[in-house]
């Protein structure tokens, strides 16, 4: 794809306002654009005799559906009640909702709850909490560190599960994924190459310092694409190595010769004009919410125990957007794609 | 855009969309002047299964080839209960699921003159016998709900259920094994020949002795049987492809 980015910079300066909502570090979940969808978490009048479950959550279009699905689960067999977090909430609402509820179990959404409710945590240390389940925050398998008696479900989906659902969609033969990293995420890429190994897949990281520049980052993709010549190239949700003057100074130029798959955490880098993303692969929030009733109703099951050395759960099911003439022209589209990606950019 | 389980906000509303809601609003209408049961124009059949596709894709695979009835799929245990209270026309689900809801089926999907399917456990790089999975955890999908789950599941393993792990659909047991967050999961023989399509891994099944029925069909009202019966029977290879089964008797 010959991409003149003189000709292309309205689209590309729309793919990196798409991205501010990444720069937050937290990839911010899909939403539609268009009409603000009417929010509704209204909690059904609560049952004598039941555990509650308490949902810390802000109530907006990007928690809905989670929120929806979870309740669905959960409330059949106990009262679930949502305390609303906004940019106002102070870590004492949230004490002194929790004081007046009692719950059993707290669900715990998003980086600014978990930063509050660790907040909490901290104002209290010898206070006992009850057992916490964590999604849709960054990085949770580092973000929960120092939290106490709390289990979750990680944001971010693992590379294995985008290769696959890359695989899905394209014909083309995928074996080796490269990856250029900062350094601080040598660990996160050390346990994504483990599982791609699973699925017979070489990861192929290129670590960069953590504040790279941009000839630094575009000879890691050169050496990626032209020397090693991987057969696809998948992009962590780095809010660091995602900004407007990185793609355009160093991700475009190697993608613009070189045309490869490339698999993005966000949907907002698929652009039908932009050669970037190929596919987006992100967490199902609805199916997420059904993850976590799932914790839930184990926790329910163990007495409301964690059990010892209990991991942060990956995201099971995906999502997918999928730029279909990229793949088409350069990859070739599977016979019976379209009825399996989710949303197709055209 | 029926589908209750899967991003309605994926595609943009379309004039049949929007048609047929303007039909909806008009049915009810209809319905609330006393129409009785099954006597609105679109018979309405609910299904509760799942397929290698998105479920709005999966409808309307089914709708395609049953014309002049309103397919709607579900793929939540919970909400297809929840459902069958509007009272739709018929519904197909498995035939444990309707069973367990207390359902009585009068119409049964066949596949090679079996009513039943054969179920496997699947696991990665060595194979899985019940009797291993004493003090694992087991990934199956939801098809009851989870206080009916341990009795299916162990009358599947004939031994007693170990604890599950549970997903909403065949292809989310696929990152079980990978994150190995199951020892093994268990799933019918169809499936698995699909999963082992997606994966690279090096899965290993084992066959189980006892067989799970085939989808079976429910009809609400005598008049919604008279509707829809023969549509089923007669409907094309790509419905029954879709719900594994060649014939309905």
């Amino acid at each position: 794809m010959a991409l003149d980015l003189r000709t292309k910079w309205g689209a590309v300066c729309a793919l990196t306002l798409g991205l501010s909502s990444v720069q937050g570090c937290t990839p911010k979940p899909e939403i539609a654009s268009g009409k603000q969808a009417e929010l509704s978490f209204r909690d059904a009048p609560p049952q004598a005799g039941r555990d509650t479950v308490v949902v810390l959550t802000p109530l907006e279009q990007e928690t809905r559906e989670m929120w929806t699905s979870l309740v669905q689960e959960l409330g059949s067999e106990f009262n679930v009640a949502t305390v609303p977090v906004s940019r106002t909430t102070g870590a004492r609402h949230l004490a002194g909702a929790l004081e007046r509820l009692h719950p059993a179990c707290v669900v715990v959404v998003d980086n600014r709850t978990l930063e509050l409710y660790r907040q909490l945590q901290s104002e209290r240390p010898t206070a006992e909490f009850p057992p916490a389940v964590v999604v849709m925050t960054s990085f949770l398998e580092r973000a929960i560190g120092g939290l106490r008696g709390a289990t979750g479900i990680a944001y971010e989906v693992p590379a294995v599960s985008s290769i696959v659902a890359l695989r899905e969609v394209s014909e083309v033969e995928v074996q080796r994924v490269g990856v250029v990293h900062r350094q601080t995420f040598r660990d996160v890429i050390a346990k994504q190459k483990e599982l791609a190994a699973l699925e017979k897949v070489e990861l192929v990281p290129i670590a960069v310092p953590n504040d790279p520049t941009p000839e630094i980052v575009e000879d890691s993709l050169d050496r990626l694409v032209v020397e090693q010549k991987v057969d696809a190239l998948w992009v962590v949700n780095d809010n660091r190595l995602l900004t407007g003057e990185l793609i355009m100074n160093s991700w475009l130029p190697v993608l613009r010769f070189r045309p490869i798959p490339v698999i993005v955490g966000v949907s907002a880098l698929v652009h039908p004009e932009v050669h970037f993303g190929t596919l987006a692969v992100l967490p199902d929030h609805a199916e997420l919410g059904v993850q976590a009733a799932n914790l839930i109703f184990d926790l329910a099951d163990g007495g409301w125990q964690l059990e010892p050395g209990g991991q942060v759960e990956l995201p099971l099911r995906v999502m997918t957007v999928v730029d279909v003439k990229q793949v088409d022209d350069y990859f070739g589209l599977e016979p019976d794609a379209l009825a399996k990606i989710d949303q197709a950019v055209k | 855009m029926k589908s209750r389980t899967e991003h309605p906000r994926a595609e943009q509303p379309t004039r049949r969309g929007r048609r047929r809601a303007l039909l909806g609003l008009v049915a009810l209408l209809a319905a609330a002047v006393a129409a009785p049961l099954g006597a609105s124009a679109s018979p309405r059949l609910y299904v509760f299964a799942t397929a290698d596709m998105r479920a709005q894709a999966f409808e309307k695979q089914l709708e395609a080839q049953l014309p002049g009835v309103d397919v709607t799929v579900f793929s939540r245990i919970h909400e297809f209960e929840a459902a069958l209270a509007e009272r739709p026309d018929a519904a197909i689900a498995q035939r444990p699921v309707l069973e367990a809801l207390g359902l009585r089926p009068e119409l049964q999907g066949y596949a090679a003159e079996r009513a039943t399917e054969r179920y496997v456990l699947m696991s990665a790089n060595a194979p899985v016998s019940p009797g291993d999975l004493t003090g694992k955890t087991l990934g199956v999908v939801d098809i009851l709900g989870r206080k009916r789950m341990d009795g299916f599941v162990s009358g599947v393993l004939g031994v007693p259920s170990p604890k599950l792990k549970y997903v909403t659909h065949e292809r989310d047991l696929l990152p079980l094994l990978q994150f190995n967050a199951a020892a093994a999961v268990v799933l019918s023989e169809a499936w698995a020949k699909r999963l082992r399509e997606k994966s690279e891994m090096n899965l290993r099944t084992t066959p189980l002795g006892r067989e799970v029925g085939l989808p079976a069909v429910v009809f609400t009202s005598a008049q919604a049987k008279a509707a829809l019966d023969g549509k089923i029977r007669a409907a094309g290879r790509g419905f029954n492809d879709a719900l594994g089964v060649t014939q309905w008797r």
